[in-house]
Parts: structure tokens; C-alpha cells; sequence
């Protein structure tokens, strides 16, 4: 089969798939495969940084109104709609998922860093530990329902760090989470089914430049009000079009459209003035020979 | 006499281990400029530095290397319909990857686009997808080619893409990308150019917005 170009380049097309798509079903690392392009690793703000590390961590916040008696879409990250950054943390309920009180109206929820009240019986946390709640006009806090696909994501502050477990402080003790690696950027995703204190936990000992962390010289930012009904979805952040499809989806349509009906174009149009490879400007044949 | 048949022996070999050196030093060049480039947005990237100006100067970057080892005119020869179709099919087998993964329970149902506005975050996805395969499937794939065969060419350009990735996005993205990678080198071979891999790459990349 190698003896040939065109056997060549079916083994690699069939064996390249073939391991591409044995290592999306099984490696840690769902979602889209990213190729290199460009995937914004924004440096991790510390609640307690560590000397030369930056701190000032943003908190998230959002109300969202209730219509009838079914939850509305949450999502919320500590960085706001508008995030030109990498959040460190974000919320994502789907429709129906949460277990509301009768006559809500409203949900309150809040992304906030805290500082962590115990330690892990083992490992240590890695980045800041996030308070997030949902209550109720009324203060009353929300949960999820169990068979949900409720998310919490957190971003470690190591983009290079392969695995970590999600945690969630539950009645004094860091409980982990079904917890799966969330595309690049050190992102992981638990499925949560309750609310409160959450961190990413990875085995060992902290490194040695954790250990000399403090808090920050000024206090974390307040949290960001979004004074919105409905918190934005996750594809607003590039412009959403009103209902039906995005306008961004559109132009990105029209722009990627455009570049194939060039390549198309440059393809199958003549070229003027195309040289063939070989022409060089000057012959290639031996100049005639010339008697003496 | 026995002197003088070994010594055009030894010198023979000596010969033809300097040949192999010298046409391996092209390709050696190229991945060094390759792992200079990388080590240096991953710098960068440490620093704190905002994530898109990395990403153009890393693309600006990478096409500069990908132009310096430019290997002649046929890199940079007209697309081909064949090149687009196969680039679009290969796009499409990559995105189908992912979703086939998705719908089999492998990724978690969600995913969040990247933090950064979609025009700039995608015009410079393309220009480093592209630049990445001009030097991998273009300059560095024909290097190997000339000095040790299709093979090689595809097994260097395949392990090459798949380590650059691992300090952005660690170890675990090896499996993958090395695939991923093996599947553009036959894009290479089955459409004679580097366009098609890039179409192909733009296209994963690209997708990665909505998927």
C-alpha cells in the first residue's frame, strides 16, 4: 500500500481518523478538538496571591426573571456578559433544572470568590474557592434537580494542569464532584445538584510558592450587576441577533462563504499571464552549436 | 591492495553519512525555528500578555518561518478544486469527530466559546491555522520528504503538530493532535499541497466558536 503517494495518503487520512476519533472517545478532553488556534489563557486573579501573581478576583452576578413555573436558563460567569477574558468560573443551568419555591418571580445568582473555610483532608485547592448561589426574591435558596445537567466550570490556575477534581463543600467537608476536563485552558466541569462553596482539588502537596500567599492589598471587586432579565446566553458574548439565528453566526457565514467562492475563484478562473513551472524567463535547452 | 579497498569503502559511507546529515539539516532547521516560535508564545502567554495580540504575533510569526523555509514554487502554487473539496471534507470529518464524541456521551453536552470577540478571535485563528500548515505540511513535510521519504514526512509533521500543542494545552492533547495530525498528512499527500490541510484545520478551528 506505501508503494504508492495515493496508498500513502489513504492510510494516513484512514489511520489519522481512526486515532483522532479513538482519542476523542476516550481521552480527557471533551468538547471540539482544538487545533491551535487562538484560545485566550488569561492569567489566574488570586483571591490570596501568591508573590507575583495578580489578585483582585471579579464576582458575577445576575437577575433573571421567572415566567410560569418552570426555571429559566441561568448562565454566569464571574467576569459579566461583556467577558474580553477567560472567566475563572461559570454557571450553566438548562431550562426546567432547578427547584423552585412557588410564586417565584425572580432568581439571584452570584459567582463570588471566597476564602476557604476548612482544608482538604487531602490535596490541596487549586485557585480560588467560588461561592455560588441562586435564591428566590424572597431570599429562599434554589437547588437542582438531581437528574439535571447543572454545571459548575472552573478554570485551574495552571493552564497546563491535565486533571483536577471538582469539590463542593458539603456540611463541613470538600466532596467531589463527577468532574471532566473541559476543552483546553486547564477548564473543568462538574455536575452539581446543590449549591455553595466550590474548588478544583488536585492530589500531592501545594507547590512551594502557595505557601507564602496572602490576602489581597484591596479587597475583591464588587460583584458585577447585570441589569438584564434574562442573564446572556452563552453564545452572546460575540453578538447575539434577537431570536432566530445569531448575527454573528450570519456573518461569519457570509465572510467564510466569501473566502471559499475566492478559493473556488482563484481555482477555477484562468490565469493571465500563468507561466508554466518550467518557464523560467529563458530556455532551458543547450545553446546551438556553432562552427569554429 | 587491502588498504586501497577499504578506504573508498570508508569513504564512501563517510559520503553518504554526510548526505543524510545535510539532508536532514533542513528539516532540523525548520522544526528549531518551530520550537523557538512556540517557546516563545508560551512566554508570552505566562507573562500575562493579552491572549489575541499573542495569537497574531505567534501567526505572523509562524508564517515568517513557514515563508523562510519556503522550499520552492510549488508551495505557494494556485489551490486546486481538489485541494478546497478535500480541505472542506476534511473540516467536516474533524467537526464530525467531535460531535460523534459529543453524541456518545464522551464530552459533556456544553462548552462555552472562547472569551474574546468573534471577528478578531477568528480572523487570527485563521491566520495561525494556515501558518501552521505551511510550515508543517508545506516547508517541513517536503524537507522530510527529500530526506527520508512520504513515511517520514508524515510521521515527523504528525509528532511535530502534536507536541507544539502540549505547552498550551498539556500532555493529554497528544492522542488526539497526533491523529489529527497523521489525517492533514494524508490531506498533504492526497491533494499535493498545503491548502487542503489548511482549509481543514480553519475549518476545526473555526468550529470550535459553536460546537
Amino acid at each position: 500500500v506505501l508503494r504508492s503517494r495515493r496508498g500513502a495518503a489513504v492510510l494516513s487520512l484512514v489511520t489519522g481518523l481512526a486515532i483522532a476519533f479513538a482519542a476523542a472517545m476516550t481521552a480527557p478532553l471533551p468538547g471540539p478538538p482544538l487545533y491551535d488556534g487562538v484560545v485566550p489563557t488569561e492569567p489566574y486573579l488570586w483571591l490570596d496571591p501568591p508573590p507575583g501573581h495578580p489578585g483582585n478576583p471579579p464576582s458575577g452576578k445576575a437577575t433573571i426573571a421567572v415566567k410560569g413555573t418552570s426555571s429559566p436558563l441561568v448562565t454566569l460567569s464571574d467576569l459579566g456578559p461583556n467577558a474580553t477574558t477567560e472567566p475563572q468560573a461559570q454557571l450553566l443551568i438548562p431550562p426546567g433544572a432547578l427547584v423552585m419555591p412557588s410564586g417565584t418571580t425572580s432568581l439571584t445568582v452570584t459567582i463570588t470568590p471566597v476564602e476557604p473555610s476548612v482544608p482538604p483532608t487531602t490535596g490541596y485547592i487549586a485557585g480560588n474557592v467560588y461561592r455560588i448561589l441562586i435564591t428566590t426574591q424572597t431570599g429562599a435558596p434554589v437547588t437542582a434537580t438531581n437528574s439535571s445537567d447543572s454545571t459548575v466550570v472552573l478554570r485551574a490556575p495552571d493552564p497546563t494542569t491535565p486533571t483536577a477534581t471538582m469539590v463542593q463543600l458539603v456540611n463541613g467537608t470538600w466532596t467531589p464532584l463527577n468532574t471532566q476536563p473541559e476543552g483546553a485552558g486547564a477548564q473543568f466541569l462538574g455536575t452539581v445538584s446543590s449549591f455553595g462553596d466550590f474548588a478544583l482539588q488536585l492530589p500531592g502537596e501545594a507547590p512551594s510558592f502557595l505557601a507564602s500567599a496572602g490576602p489581597a492589598e484591596t479587597p475583591p471587586t464588587s460583584p458585577t450587576v447585570i441589569p438584564t432579565e434574562v442573564a446572556p446566553s452563552p453564545s452572546a458574548q460575540g453578538g447575539a441577533g434577537g431570536p432566530g439565528i445569531p448575527s454573528i453566526t450570519i456573518y461569519a457565514g457570509i465572510a467564510i462563504g466569501l473566502v471559499v467562492l475566492g478559493l473556488l475563484a482563484s481555482a477555477l478562473l484562468p490565469a493571465r499571464g500563468r507561466r508554466r513551472p518550467t518557464d523560467r524567463g529563458w530556455s532551458n535547452k543547450p545553446p546551438p552549436r556553432t562552427r569554429r | 591492495m587491502i588498504e586501497g579497498h577499504v578506504a573508498p569503502r570508508e569513504s564512501e559511507a563517510a559520503a553518504s553519512l554526510v548526505g543524510v546529515i545535510r539532508s536532514w539539516l533542513a528539516p532540523a532547521a525548520v522544526l528549531l525555528s518551530l520550537a523557538a516560535v512556540i517557546w516563545a508564545r508560551w512566554s508570552a502567554t505566562l507573562a500575562g500578555l493579552d491572549a489575541l495580540e499573542v495569537g497574531l504575533v505567534f501567526g505572523i510569526a509562524l508564517l515568517a518561518v513557514g515563508m523562510a523555509a519556503w522550499p520552492g514554487p510549488r508551495t505557494l502554487r494556485r489551490p486546486t478544486l481538489a485541494e478546497i473539496g478535500l480541505g472542506m471534507a476534511g473540516g467536516a470529518a474533524l467537526i464530525g469527530i467531535a460531535l460523534s464524541a459529543r453524541l456518545a456521551g464522551a464530552g459533556p453536552g456544553i462548552s462555552f466559546p472562547p472569551a474574546a470577540p468573534f471577528a478578531p478571535w477568528a480572523a487570527i485563528t485563521v491566520v495561525v491555522a494556515a501558518a501552521e500548515e505551511l510550515i508543517l505540511r508545506g516547508a517541513l513535510f517536503a524537507a522530510v520528504e527529500r530526506a527520508g521519504g512520504v513515511i517520514a514526512a508524515v510521521a515527523v509533521t504528525s509528532l511535530a503538530f502534536a507536541l507544539m500543542h502540549v505547552p498550551l494545552y498539556g500532555w493529554h492533547v497528544v492522542p488526539l493532535d497526533l491523529g489529527v495530525g497523521i489525517f492533514l498528512g494524508g490531506l498533504r499527500l492526497a491533494g499535493g499541497g498545503w491548502i487542503g490541510p489548511a482549509i481543514a484545520h480553519a475549518i476545526a478551528d473555526l468550529a470550535t466558536w459553536w460546537l
